[in-house]
């Protein structure tokens, strides 16, 4: 089995342990609890060309800015998923200035982006021009909701096929 | 620098392995498990084995295979109640250490502290989300108070306006009527007082109906009637309308047509008219003196009507807003109007699907062209009854008029016993039912809105009893459905008030199949 380091990063509080909760274990809590330095999760995952993955899910505390971060956690990342949360417009221009960081430091491996909390429509503060924005310079940006499910499964799956060529 | 006491340095390994718990694996250059040492057992770590990849139990290793210098990853949750500082080291021979330190107390005391501060954050970021919300309705709500405001005022001076309106033709019309009444008028002078009369009505009229047409367009309620029309009886009637009033104000009123003739196209003949009309008088209205030039076209399936005169002109700056309703341009608001006009006739064309252009400059007369789209038919249309000459009734025909309105059954009595006609008279719905089962009348004018039995019930009861011959409602509603529903309950045909005399006996004539006398 191929073993990949695979990092989570954004802000605080958009939803990247929830995320990880949600894609290892299939569990939401709707208590926010802040990760401090990082939580390390395992999952597995067989893909399409029958290769059998272990994603090493490296779910690093949130920050908005990679300087307040111990950049050793990047070391060896074969991929990332930047999350934002899509009813605070604000974490989204975070994470895409975080990305630029990373490909500072990491170089230009591979990511996929969550606009996570769709479930909060409500509040929604991503306008559709600037999703479709951000996917017309071919990112694979999903609106996701770790609180119920929806299109978390299908961006791992997409930064797995990603990280391995 | 010189090492520590023997003594000391086994007091700081005691505390350190006891506080930190310290276990180290060592790694070849391959990733496999060598070894370890040190407190193992304090760490989760399932199927510890030499010559295991290392990745399987310790999976934070992935990714480092090759390194030249130290890494430290600090505060590694490994597991719930599981924190650990990792150290890793190169190894001489290649390969790792991988140093574990407990690190559960640390993470435990940051937690704490990141908690709170990330807490505070996210509630100060929703607490802005509020602010914003309540700044963004606050303006709504301003904007709304400044559009309920700029309403308000436009609906004072028209008010204002209206009331001018309104009380300058009816001065000259009570004033003749007066004088009617006390007899104080020659024959030369009956002729000013029924001329003045008249027109201060119709202006009375038109101001009305405008206000209607605003408040239908307002209401969505206003819908066009598309039939045969000849456009060259309407540009004829339009030259025929305005000359006198032109002739009067001593203004060249010439009309240049290229319509072939007759021009029977399909449209909303009334609207039609009604935009030709605002543009007309307008012309009139504000040119003291020269030329209103009347042109028009028909190509292509549009018909195109412009009105040209040697007017005071429209400023630039003005030109943007004479489209709004009840604007009136300063210069101008001596002159009669309530700013309506322009705006209705803007709204009509868009409904129809034309245009409305002006060319002006200020002291150099206007020109405003309408085209809008008709399509030409190739069969001449009926030619309506209204204009049949009337003759004299050859036999006692009998009509009955039912309207509480006590004033204008007596004009209706006038109008229908000078054409002839044995005139009979109902004041309620309850009356009229009465009269008709015993009389029998040839025709009835029934009044849709009368006290006791309304003129709907009257006629639907008439109609069950048997009464076949023609009923004509009269009401004072222009509404569409209210003409829908006296068709409904049975009346043949529909006058609005305020009714002409040639309108209502041609109407009576036509439904009677006689020919009434023009009195």
């Amino acid at each position: 089995m191929i073993s990949k380091k695979i990092c989570m990063v954004g802000d605080f509080g958009v939803g990247k342990s929830s995320t990880v909760a949600r894609y290892v274990k299939n569990a939401f809590s709707d208590k926010y609890q802040t990760t401090v330095g990082v939580k390390i999760d395992t999952k597995e995952v067989s893909l399409a060309d029958d290769t059998e993955l272990k994603m090493v899910l490296w779910d690093i505390a949130g920050t908005d800015n990679l300087k307040q971060m111990n950049t050793n956690y990047l070391r060896g990342a074969s991929g990332y998923l930047l999350v934002a949360d899509g009813t605070r417009a604000e974490t989204l221009e975070t994470a895409l200035a975080l990305k630029k960081q990373i490909e500072a430091v990491a170089g230009n491996i591979p990511f996929v982006g969550l606009l996570n909390k769709a479930d909060l429509v409500d509040d929604w503060e991503i306008p559709d021009s600037q999703y479709e924005g951000l996917l017309v310079r071919s990112w694979d940006f999903y609106k996701t909701s770790a609180l119920d499910g929806d299109n978390i499964e299908r961006a791992f799956l997409a930064l797995a096929h990603k990280v391995m060529g | 620098m010189a090492v520590l006491p023997d003594h000391v340095l086994s007091y700081l390994q005691e505390n350190i392995s006891g506080r930190l718990s310290p276990a180290c694996f060592y790694v070849d250059a391959h990733g496999k498990l060598l070894s370890w040492s040190g407190v193992v057992d304090a760490y989760p770590l399932p199927g510890l084995e030499a010559g295991r990849a290392v990745d399987e139990f310790i999976p934070l290793v992935v990714g480092l295979n090759e390194i030249d210098f130290p890494l430290v990853f600090p505060l590694v949750g490994l597991a719930e109640d599981v924190v650990v500082n990792v150290h890793v080291l190169p190894r001489k021979a290649g390969g790792l250490y991988v140093l574990l330190l407990d690190a559960m107390d640390e993470y435990n005391s940051r937690q704490v502290y990141q908690q709170k501060t990330n807490e505070v954050q996210l509630l100060n970021a929703r607490l802005k989300k509020v602010l914003r919300q309540l700044e963004k309705t606050q303006l709504e709500l301003e904007q709304k108070r400044a559009e309920a405001e700029e309403a308000s005022r436009l609906k004072s001076r028209f008010i204002a306006g209206m009331s001018h309106e309104f009380r300058t033709p009816l001065t000259s019309i009570m004033g003749y009527t007066e004088m009617l009444q006390r007899g104080m008028l020659d024959s030369s002078q009956l002729n000013v007082a029924s001329q003045s009369i008249a027109s201060g009505a119709q202006h009375l009229m038109s101001l009305i109906d405008n206000i209607l047409d605003q408040a239908r367009f307002a209401a969505g309620e206003m819908a066009l009637h598309n039939a045969p029309v000849d456009l060259v009886a309407v540009v004829n009637d339009m030259q025929a309308m305005f000359a006198p009033l032109a002739e009067q104000k001593g203004l060249n009123l010439e009309l240049l047509s290229t319509l072939p003739e007759p021009c029977w196209v399909e449209a909303d003949g009334m609207r039609l008219r009604q935009l030709l009309i605002n543009l007309c008088s307008n012309a009139v209205k504000y040119t003291d003196s020269g030329l209103v030039m009347l042109t028009c076209a028909y190509t292509e399936g549009q018909f195109v009507f412009a009105v040209k005169d040697t007017g005071p002109g429209i400023a630039e700056h003005e030109q943007q807003f004479i489209f709004n309703e009840f604007h009136r341009i300063p210069s101008q608001s001596a002159k009669s109007g309530a700013g309506l006009g322009l705006a209705i006739s803007q709204q009509i064309l868009e409904m129809m699907g034309g245009g409305l252009t002006l060319q002006s400059s200020l002291g150099w007369g206007a020109e405003f062209t309408l085209s809008v789209p008709v399509s030409s038919l190739s069969r001449r249309a009926e030619t309506s009854r209204a204009g049949t000459a009337l003759v004299p009734v050859e036999r006692t025909v009998k009509v009955l008029v039912a309207e509480d309105n006590p004033d204008v059954v007596q004009l209706f009595e006038l109008f229908l016993q000078s054409a002839g006609y044995d005139v009979l008279v109902a004041k309620t719905g309850q009356q009229a039912v009465d009269l008709v089962l015993q009389h029998v009348p040839d025709l009835v004018l029934m009044d849709m809105s009368m006290p006791v039995l309304d003129g709907y019930t009257a006629v639907q009861q008439l109609r069950a009893k048997g009464f076949d011959s023609p009923i004509l409602a009269l009401t004072a509603s222009p509404a569409p459905q209210d003409k829908a529903r006296a068709l409904e309950v049975g009346c043949n045909s529909y006058l609005l008030k305020p009714i002409a005399m040639d309108e209502l006996l041609s109407k009576v004539s036509e439904y009677l199949c006689v020919e009434a006398k023009n009195g």
